[in-house]
């Protein structure tokens, strides 16, 4: 198949031509923002197709902030439910980086596992992921460390490898073929050199980071001293759990409206004292420190035993934006040297 | 289930009973569209109760499959939504979402002979696999039920102690915390009455629920009278939303107790982080 070729100029263009058959969604830069967000492109904000991480990530496309499950209204007995799931368009996202489409694919494994979340996965099949080769953003992040290919990234429809003055485009799906045969009139053959050029691409390097386990194993890990120790300069805002692409945590409310209403859910926080507290007064994780314990052995341990990897995509957005820069990467550090430690006293 | 993961179904309460001053017992009709599978339930199951503008919560099935019809769902008023549940009367309806949970192991309990164990509203997820049983009655071996609340009229379902007294080769063993007037029973915490009692493993199953500091005397106690941990059982509570295994709140380490529980047994706990 001959590579094709989509020029830098044309691609609001793509975005709109793409719009009228799908819901796009790509990062854009909002004023005032350091970071992208997924927008609509064509709204009026410029797209920000590029190594920038989104400041939220592509986790709020799928398992939205806040979503309504369904809604009530009063009847003669009480409220009956009056709608509940509700189609979602075909949508294409434009942009999305390796770590964040990772974080996808890890999601499924909770969502997508019998009973399946029907919202998630109607969203899932609907939508098609164009990703961005990326050529990395800053040293924080550490996807190569998670065996995640930035230039390559699995589970994408189709890929933008950026070269020259533009993007080699590739299908990697049928869904990513169809997209393709939908953009084919902004596309052109590729040249020679910039499929070399493409090919050639390098991310820039990136930390080595282990979050695997000492030899040892993470056995003894649950009684360290450590998570006392560290837990002292967390100040439980939860931004962590925001921010990454993989907590997927949320709580169920109620919202009355009159005699009708809506319950809805909203991403939660395990960093939250209510998280786990019982009406009659009960808390399994009532100090500080066993809920930063609960959050960094979710993502190490207790992710990789229920569904067999770690529950990080290295995207480092934890380390950035903590107000006490703490990152998983250095608490997996730290945990690792004390055991080891602690197994040699 | 109907569709949406999250959407209740109604159900009619068709009578409501009182279990305890704080504790009421509603006997609810699960009503489905003709062609809809039925409800069934294994003992130790719960569902989610909504009360629609309220909220929901988990609430263990007490009732037992061996007798079909009505539901049963003993609920202690503890906040906003089990106040909400209290408020509904006969003809009322709530919104569920059930059944979820393991239940209970009956391939592995059938031929033992069982220990239940059981403090306050403890009793409620028990209720349904003593009926069971007692129910099934051939097909078990001894029976004996050790049951105790802080005081005499927080033992719940006191209206079935003399059907279980009387049934076949059962015992019946009720206490309370602290003398009380009109208390001519033992008096005593429930650790205390089952290790008084001395019952030897041999081919004995204990199945124990309660509040987590009995829970905590009673496993140890078990275990140094030389029960197995296959065979000492517990059903846990933790805090639920959607009961499903998605919203990650009631995990202890790598298991979920809406999905792996609430039913398990103490070589299953022993290899989890003690946070329950």
């Amino acid at each position: 198949m001959t590579s094709m070729f989509l020029e830098r100029g044309l691609l609001e263009e793509a975005a709109v031509l793409l719009a009228r058959t799908a819901e796009v969604w790509a990062p854009v830069d909002e004023p005032g923002l350091d970071a992208p967000s997924f927008g609509r492109p064509g709204e009026g904000l410029p797209l920000a197709i590029g190594p920038r991480l989104p400041l939220l990530p592509l986790k709020t496309l799928f398992l939205p902030r806040v979503e309504e499950l369904f809604r009530f209204a009063g009847g003669a007995e009480g409220p009956v439910v009056v709608a509940a799931d509700v189609p979602e368009r075909e949508r294409v996202v434009l942009g999305a980086l390796a770590c964040d489409i990772r974080s996808l694919e890890l999601l499924d494994r909770v969502l997508l596992a019998e009973p399946a979340d029907e919202r998630y996965r109607q969203r899932r099949e609907r939508t098609t992921l164009l990703a961005l080769a990326c050529t990395g953003e800053s040293p924080a992040c550490f996807c190569t460390s998670l065996n995640i290919d930035p230039l390559r990234p699995s589970g994408a429809d189709g890929l933008l490898s950026p070269t020259g003055e533009g993007w080699l485009v590739e299908a990697l799906t049928g869904k990513g073929r169809d997209l393709f045969e939908r953009l084919e009139p902004l596309l052109r053959p590729a040249t020679a050199a910039e499929i070399e050029a493409a090919g050639a691409l390098a991310s820039i390097s990136r930390a080595a980071v282990s979050l695997d386990p000492p030899p040892g194993g993470w056995d003894r890990v649950w009684e360290l001293a450590t998570w006392e120790e560290t837990a002292t300069r967390c100040i439980a805002c939860g931004i962590c759990t925001v921010l990454c692409p993989t907590c997927h945590c949320f709580d169920v409310q109620d919202e009355k409206r009159g005699s009708g209403g809506a319950r809805f859910r909203v991403w939660d926080t395990c960093m939250s004292q209510q998280f786990t507290q019982m009406a009659h007064g009960m808390n399994p994780r009532p100090l500080h420190f066993s809920r930063v314990r609960q959050r960094f052995l979710h993502k190490l341990v207790y992710f990789a035993e229920r569904y067999g990897a770690i529950a990080c995509v290295g995207c480092g957005r934890c380390a950035r934006r903590c107000p006490n820069a703490t990152g998983i990467d250095e608490i997996a550090a730290r945990l690792r040297a004390d055991l080891e430690e602690d197994g040699n006293a | 289930m109907p569709s949406g993961l999250m959407t209740p179904e109604p159900a009619v309460i068709r009578a409501v009973r009182e279990v305890t001053p704080d504790t009421l017992l509603f006997q609810v009709d699960v009503e489905r569209p003709a062609g809809a599978a039925p409800f069934d339930y294994l003992p130790g199951q719960f569902a989610e109760l909504s009360v629609l503008g309220v909220g929901e919560c988990p609430i263990s099935i007490t009732s037992t499959p061996t007798r079909p019809g009505l539901v049963e769902f003993a609920v202690r008023e503890a906040g906003d939504v089990t106040r909400a549940l209290h408020d509904l009367v006969a003809g009322d309806r709530l919104g569920l979402r059930g059944p979820l949970g393991n239940g209970f192991p009956l391939p592995a309990l059938e031929g033992r002979s069982i220990l239940f164990i059981a403090g306050g509203i403890g009793l409620a997820p028990l209720r349904g696999l003593i009926n069971f049983v007692l129910d099934r009655r051939e097909r078990f071996g001894a029976v004996d039920i050790v049951y105790g609340a802080r005081s005499p009229e927080l033992l719940c379902f006191d209206w079935e102690f003399e059907t279980w007294a009387a049934a076949p080769d059962t015992a019946l063993h009720l206490t309370v915390d602290a003398a009380a007037p009109g208390w001519d029973g033992e008096v005593g915490f429930v650790p205390a009455m089952v290790r008084r009692l001395g019952l030897e493993p041999a081919d004995r199953v204990a199945v124990a629920c309660g509040p987590p500091i009995m829970i905590k005397y009673v496993l140890d106690d078990l275990a140094a009278a030389g029960y197995g941990s296959d065979d000492v059982i517990t059903t846990l509570e933790l805090k639920m939303k959607c009961g499903v295994g998605k919203c990650g709140r009631c995990n202890i380490g790598p298991r979920y107790v809406c999905l792996d529980g609430p039913v398990f047994t103490l070589s299953q706990l022993e290899r989890l982080p003690r946070e329950y």
